[in-house]
């Protein structure tokens, strides 16, 4: 992983890097700056001391010319050496010589040349007005006498070596000339032309060696050249500096190079992180979004996918008796089956558009429907039944025989509806497959299981858990013999609960027990008060394994040995729990050690058979309902009544009818022989027992 | 040299085709609130230390820009020590003064305000004036958003009214642009002016104005006082009698003439110029033709005055 040291490390360096950077690109670009001033400020002055020594020329050769330019490039060449003298890198100790040389030879040099300029226009004026004059003048010795005309040649010669001494800047035209007229004319014209021809060559002589060489200084200023060496110097100066430059420059690459190579570890170490991160994270996903076992997409993912259904449709299917076939052949065959069982049900929906399959745990697996009828699903899900009931599973040579449950919903909430029709299937062998609808509901009680537990649970606390009594009466003597207790919850309202509300839910919770508890205790209470009769009390499978429960009840048992005698068990047949026989047995001696008695509740019905008696020790047998109520209507049951009645009499037990809602039925009962009757017509189930002994038919 | 050769060959045609002498342009550009301001200041004599005296004191505009006395009089009636120049047109001179020793307008306005023997103030003395008066106040806060009057805000304001002291459309210039003919004796007025050599100094926009010469280049010329010559600026001997060359614009009206205001006529200035500085005895009728010339280079004053 990255170390947050190592990336503070490379931060700091990038850091240094980018600010060396900076630095040089500042550095050099100042320098780049100056230098160039500085070389522009040299290149400038040296071209206008070209162009001012040209115009200087141009006047020394023209007639006439306007100086205006003169004047204007004078002033130029001034600032400009004040620029070069004020040029910024000369502020540096590097360039001290140059800006030495400057400021003493260059100045020097350049104000010297000004000042020459000035005396060359003095001088220049003065020689080009002679000679202008005189060029003019040579012409009137035409016009004196005849005689003295010969003067022209003598004059015009002496112009001639005038004009070419300027043209040529050359001395040499005039050092040993005659350049004075002379004529023994008495002619005072003749005299004059002379006199004014004289003076003027007198003039040009003298003018003639400051004007020529302040000209040679001009054009020959040197300015040039001058300005050529300090170029050298500098470049050499300069040169020092940019190889400085240059040095910099590597430095700064080397330590880029070294950031970028970095940052190139940096990334490849990020992206290595990065792969393993993303690859943990796709897997994570997948785990998150699907089951591991058969790779279907799982349970959230279901919620997930259902949220964004328009018009969702369930499909759920259970594997029957899984929870068996994993327990005969252990877990990985039962895998085996799941994964098998899957792969069927992708396949088959796989051909069917708009579905998306799910493993919601254990043995269930659910398939989400987009814009499907309920009709229709309802046909594809018989076809799935169809299917898997007519394939063989074989794993591991074993051939197993898998059937499904499967339940369809489109209502509203969509998984509990189809998980209601589903439980409802289980307990319906013949019906395979069920599509939700309303009234499939009693499933308002499935959603109050809350409710009705916080209703045991307060009642317990409150005391409002209570045993209900009703008469079983002797037919043949009329008498009411005993009471069976039965479990009421009294609701704050008053209102009176019967277990069927309760105790289904409550058997699943440690409420049960309790309630055992409470009804063990009350009933033994009221059988204190009322001594003439007996009470039965109900006991599940579950209680008689209850340790707890059992103690609780041989302790009370104990402690009211004279009342123990009367006080019976009914055992309730429950397939839930399945108790050995020596258990039972060991428990049924116990009870039987008090006088008290055993029934059996409900026989005919259920789980109830025949071999129970053969082991147990059982005292009273209970007729179901379903037989005694109908006998009267339905020969097979009168039968059944019949040999039940002949079987307990047999193995000298006595019977009791149960549900005896009509005088008719007594009578029928009566008339059979059944010992006892319990039931509505005698008097339904009450707070206390009846203050009378005795019934009538 | 070669580069020389090539800049001669270019140049020869110009030089040839063209005249010495160019015309002043029609219009320059101005900030013309600055200018109304300058103009203000030039005609206040409170930028004298008595209040007498003004720039237009000695550079009087409605007549030449200069002064018809021999030497200016300043405060308290001191006499200044050479003949004042022409305001006009002085944009054009290469220096101010006659010596040069001004480089520009700006550095020349400070001279005469000064001067103790001109307006002899100074700039706190100059501030303290204008910044009690409430129009000066004002005007100034216009134009330079500041609430006090600097010193060198009045120079601005006068060197931008010195600005367009221009004289356009003289005779002589309308003549350079093809837009009259001269007059006979103008015309022959002109080309001696080239012929005996006036024009290798009067040259250029301004007619002189761009070099310094020493009056009195061919013949020695005698001065009775010492006055400030090129010699006093440079320290240098030889410049003994350098002046700057004074422009011919306008010279008909700023009479008298010379440094020492010693020519009182233009036809005296011709012939004692092109006596000293040329070594020449012009005859009289070339002097008048001459003259007749130099009264074709009298311009158009500014609108600026009339306001």
């Amino acid at each position: 992983m990255l170390n947050k040291k190592v990336i503070s490390i490379i931060a700091l360096f990038g850091f240094f890097s980018f600010s060396v950077l900076v630095y040089f690109y500042f550095v050099q670009r100042d320098f780049t700056k100056n230098q160039r001033e500085f070389v522009t400020n040299l290149d400038t002055l040296d071209n206008y001391n070209s162009d001012i020594t040209s115009e200087l020329l141009k006047n020394a050769l023209y007639a006439y010319n306007s100086q205006d330019t003169i004047a204007h490039e004078y002033d130029l060449m001034q600032n400009q050496l004040r620029k070069l003298e004020n040029s910024n890198i000369l502020q540096h100790a590097a360039y001290a010589s140059i800006k030495n040389s400057i400021d003493k030879s260059i100045k020097n040099r350049v104000n010297t040349f000004l000042g020459e300029i000035q005396d060359f226009l003095l001088l220049n004026a003065a020689v080009k007005n002679s000679v202008v004059f005189l060029s003019v003048h040579v012409e009137n010795a035409l016009t004196l006498k005849k005689e003295d005309r010969g003067i022209y040649i003598d004059a015009v010669k002496i112009l001639d070596s005038f004009k070419d001494t300027k043209k040529t800047q050359d001395l040499d035209y005039i050092r040993h000339m005659h350049y004075l007229l002379h004529s023994d004319s008495k002619d005072k014209r003749t005299q004059k032309f002379i006199k004014i021809f004289n003076l003027h060559s007198t003039y040009l002589m003298k003018k003639f060696p400051d004007f020529i060489s302040v000209t040679k200084k001009v054009l020959n200023n040197k300015i040039g050249k001058l300005l050529n060496e300090e170029r050298e110097n500098f470049n050499h100066i300069a040169l020092h500096d940019f190889q400085f430059l240059d040095l910099f420059a590597f430095i700064v690459f080397v330590l880029l190079c070294i950031y970028f190579i970095f940052l190139i570890y940096l990334l490849i170490k990020y992206y290595k992180t990065h792969t393993k991160f993303i690859k943990a994270a796709n897997s994570l996903q997948y785990s998150l979004t699907h089951d591991s076992l058969t790779g279907l997409y799982n349970r959230s993912m279901f919620e997930k996918d259902k949220k964004e259904l328009d018009k969702p449709a369930i499909l759920l299917a259970n594997i029957d008796s899984f929870k068996e076939v994993n327990d005969v052949y252990g877990n990985d065959f039962g895998n085996s089956i799941l994964k098998d069982m899957s792969k069927v049900m992708q396949t088959y929906f796989s051909s069917i558009s708009g579905t998306k399959m799910y493993r919601m745990g254990g043995d269930e697996f659910a398939v989400l429907f987009e814009n499907r009828s309920s009709q229709d699903v309802f046909e594809i899900a018989k076809k799935l039944e169809y299917l898997i009931a007519n394939k063989s599973c074989e794993i591991d040579t074993i051939e197993v025989n898998v059937s499904v449950s499967v339940a369809t919903n489109t209502v509203k909430p969509l998984l509990e509806n189809a998980d209601f029709a589903l439980k409802l299937v289980k307990k319906d062998i013949t019906q395979r497959v069920l599509e939700y609808n309303k009234s499939l509901a009693v499933k308002e009680n499935w959603k109050n299981n809350i409710e009705t537990i916080n209703i045991i649970k307060s009642a317990l606390k409150e005391d409002r858990v209570v045993p209900y009594f009703q008469a079983i009466v002797n037919l043949q003597t009329l008498k009411i013999e005993k009471y069976e207790a039965l479990v009421r919850i009294v609701l704050p309202s008053k209102e009176v609960l019967s277990p069927f509300f309760f105790l289904e839910i409550a058997a699943k919770t440690q409420y049960y027990y309790e309630i055992t508890k409470v009804m063990i205790t009350k009933t033994i209470q009221m059988a204190k008060e009322r001594n003439a009769c007996r009470f039965s009390i109900n006991f599940s499978m579950k209680d008689i394994i209850n340790e707890e429960i059992i103690s609780i009840l041989f302790a009370l048992f104990d402690a009211n040995r004279d009342v123990a005698s009367r006080i019976d068990i009914e055992l309730l047949e429950t397939e839930a729990v399945v108790v050995d026989d020596e258990r039972i047995n060991r428990f049924l001696e116990k009870v039987h050690s008090y006088g008290s008695k055993v029934l059996i509740d409900d026989f005919g019905t259920g789980y109830s058979n025949f071999s129970y008696f053969s082991s147990l020790d059982i005292d009273v047998v209970k007729i179901d309902a379903s037989i005694v109520s109908e006998i009267l209507t339905d020969e097979k049951k009168l039968h059944m009544l019949k040999s039940i009645h002949n079987f307990t009499i047999g193995m000298g037990m006595q019977n009791v009818a149960e549900f005896v809602e009509s005088r008719e039925l007594a009578l029928s009962l009566k008339e059979l022989g059944i010992e006892y009757a319990q039931g509505y017509y005698f008097s339904k189930p009450l707070p206390k027992p009846l203050d009378y002994d005795t019934v009538t038919l | 040299m070669l580069k020389y050769l090539f800049f001669l060959s270019f140049f020869y045609d110009l030089c040839i085709a063209s005249e010495p002498i160019s015309p002043i342009p029609q219009t320059v550009e101005y900030d013309k609130a600055k200018a109304l301001l300058g103009k203000k200041l030039f005609f206040d004599t409170a930028l004298s230390r008595d209040n007498t005296v003004c720039c237009n004191s000695c550079h009087v505009l409605r007549e030449g820009g200069a002064d018809e006395n021999q030497v200016s009089v300043g405060v308290e009636g001191r006499k200044g020590n050479i003949q004042s120049p022409t305001v006009y047109n002085a944009r054009y001179n290469f220096k101010q003064f006659w010596n040069g020793r001004a480089r520009n307008l700006k550095e020349q306005a400070s001279g005469p305000m000064n001067n103790p023997h001109e307006q002899d103030m100074n700039p706190q003395l100059i501030e303290k004036r204008l910044n009690a008066s409430k129009i000066y106040r004002n005007l100034f806060k216009k134009i330079y958003h500041t609430t006090r009057i600097s010193y060198n805000e009045v120079i601005n304001a006068i060197v931008e009214f010195e600005k367009i002291l221009i004289t356009p459309n003289a005779k002589f210039d309308r003549y350079l642009r093809g837009e009259v003919k001269l007059s006979q004796q103008e015309e022959k007025g002109y080309a001696l002016f080239k012929q005996y050599g006036c024009i290798t100094c009067h040259n250029g926009i301004n007619i002189g104005g761009n070099s310094f010469q020493k009056m009195g280049t061919f013949f020695p010329y005698k001065t009775k006082a010492d006055y400030p010559d090129r010699a006093k600026v440079t320290g240098l001997k030889r410049y003994k009698n350098v002046f700057k060359v004074p422009t011919l614009r306008n010279i008909a009206l700023t009479s008298p003439y010379f440094h020492d205001g010693s020519a009182k006529t233009l036809l005296q200035a011709v012939q004692r110029m092109s006596h000293f500085n040329l070594g020449v005895e012009i005859p009289k009728k070339d002097a008048k033709d001459i003259v007749a010339f130099l009264k074709t280079l009298t311009g158009v004053k500014p609108k600026i005055l009339d306001k």
